[in-house]
């Protein structure tokens, strides 16, 4: 193998294709797969909204590996050397995924180097605020006072805001305000911590920073749509949790209510990276927890990813030829 | 005062452990001096009054004390509660947010909130009083 630079402008074209051209197909279907989706219960809805959110990155980031790993993984395989006869002089690689025998395009390079700084300018930036924030929760743990509960992730804060808020990616804490606590009766505060610890559980604030962070590559409209759709399934799941707990989701309906009367009077910005008890979707949470149950038997979460997996698979072909065009053409 | 910062208009800085034990017993105490606090603090932590100096000295910086001397020695008192700083805290991480330009990360995590009217807040609470009248019916 003579080099391995147009084998990796390949790769990084070809994954930025693929990711480019999944979102876009995302896109275009966003209506009628989100109608699909208001049909779902809330916990496989929350799942899948995540998918639809990280698939174009994750499939951009497989093919890439995929492209500059397996010719190295391969490369004492006399049968799949044979299959790429066509090159196999210059390089080693599945014929499939070959790259163009024009070799690199030396501007494509910049490009592509401009198109990784902006990428990793954008992780770097979200890694910055990400940790200033994370600072300023640790240190406002630090002065909260525990609160003799039996769960010992209960934090309690002396403000005059009501807070209800679960937060941290690892292990997890939820933090309610002394102000809150003290207007909540016993069932309200159950239904409350029921919530929040339903979101500690299922590593809520984790998953939704990955898939902000991987949705990146989306168009601003529809990751934004996309985000807050999570969001709500998400919700509607910790309330549904909460509802088994207390045994009733009429109780969580009104407790909803109850905290949004307190927290309508004060100010109404949420905390970041946490998930608070309350969102501005109480009408949608109260009535999923008046209606009937739903419980989902659908096969979309399958289906979806099966149709996923295809296109990627009969891509393989189509993007190996329309990167390599793109190359042939860019050098010409 | 060289290296002096008031709180207004900063975020809060973070803090650590140490840090926090000692502006909790300045917030015990009201006012103290270093040797003060270190017999409160620093003993049960087996460190050295020079350490507890430096961190009465960072925390004046970050602005979270003040001091007169008398004497000798810096008498520190606090520059805000518990209360003020812990609101500030929670300001600090949502101006972030939801400041003038909001970082476009962490605006995903936080939507102003569009809250529900007067109305419908009403019309819920009739949505969930109906209900509650037919699970009673129900179970009578």
């Amino acid at each position: 193998m003579s080099s391995h630079a147009p084998l990796l402008q390949f790769a990084l074209l070809s994954g930025f294709v693929l990711a480019i051209t999944l979102a876009m197909l995302i896109a275009a279907c966003e209506r009628p797969l989100r109608r699909l989706l208001v049909r779902q219960a809330p916990k496989q809805r929350a799942r899948l909204i995540w998918w639809l959110l990280v698939t174009p990155a994750l499939a951009g980031i497989g093919y890439m590996v995929v492209t500059i790993a397996m010719p190295s993984v391969l490369h004492d395989s006399a049968k799949f050397a044979a299959a790429c006869s066509a090159h196999s002089d210059s390089l080693w690689h599945l014929c499939v995924w070959h790259p163009s025998e024009n070799g690199e395009v030396t501007w494509l390079w910049a490009v592509l180097a401009l198109l990784m700084g902006y990428a990793a300018w954008l992780v770097a930036r979200a890694a910055r605020s990400v940790w200033r924030v994370r600072q300023t929760l640790v240190t406002m743990l630090r002065l909260s006072r525990r609160s003799g509960h039996a769960d010992n992730r209960l934090h309690v804060v002396d403000v005059e805001q009501p807070l209800a808020f679960a937060c941290g990616i690892g292990r997890g804490h939820v933090v309610l305000s002394q102000s809150l606590l003290d207007r909540l009766d016993a069932m309200q505060l159950r239904v409350v911590l029921a919530h929040e610890q339903a979101h500690l559980k299922h590593r809520d604030v984790f998953w939704r920073l990955i898939a902000v962070i991987l949705s990146g590559i989306h168009l601003p409209g529809v990751r934004r749509r996309l985000l807050r759709d999570q969001e709500l399934a998400l919700e509607q799941r910790c309330d549904f949790v909460a509802a088994a707990a207390v045994g009733c989701p009429v109780i969580v309906a009104e407790a909803i209510v109850a905290v949004e009367k307190i927290f309508r009077h004060h100010a109404i910005q949420r905390m970041p990276l946490s998930m608070a008890f309350l969102s501005d979707f109480v009408p949608e949470r109260v009535q999923a927890l008046l209606s009937p149950d739903r419980e989902s038997t659908s096969h979309l979460g399958s289906l979806l990813g099966f149709a996923v997996v295809m296109f990627c698979s009969l891509s393989a072909g189509w993007l190996h030829h329309f990167t390599e065009s793109l190359i042939a053409l860019l050098a010409w | 005062m060289p290296g002096f910062k008031t709180l207004k208009n900063l975020d809060v800085p973070p803090l650590g452990d140490l840090e926090i034990a000692v502006l909790e017993d300045i917030w015990r105490h009201e006012s103290s001096d270093a040797k003060t606090v270190h017999a409160r603090v620093g003993r049960l932590r087996s460190i050295s009054l020079n350490t507890v100096q430096s961190t009465l000295e960072r925390l004046f910086r970050k602005g979270l004390l003040q001091r007169e001397k008398v004497s000798h020695a810096y008498e520190y008192s606090s520059a805000v509660s518990r209360q003020e700083l812990m609101s500030r805290l929670v300001e600090s991480a949502v101006r972030r947010v939801a400041g003038p330009q909001p970082d476009a990360l962490l605006s995903a995590f936080v939507e102003i909130a569009a809250r529900a009217d007067d109305d419908q807040l009403r019309r819920l609470e009739e949505l969930i009083a109906r209900r509650r009248a037919k699970i009673d019916e129900t179970d009578l």
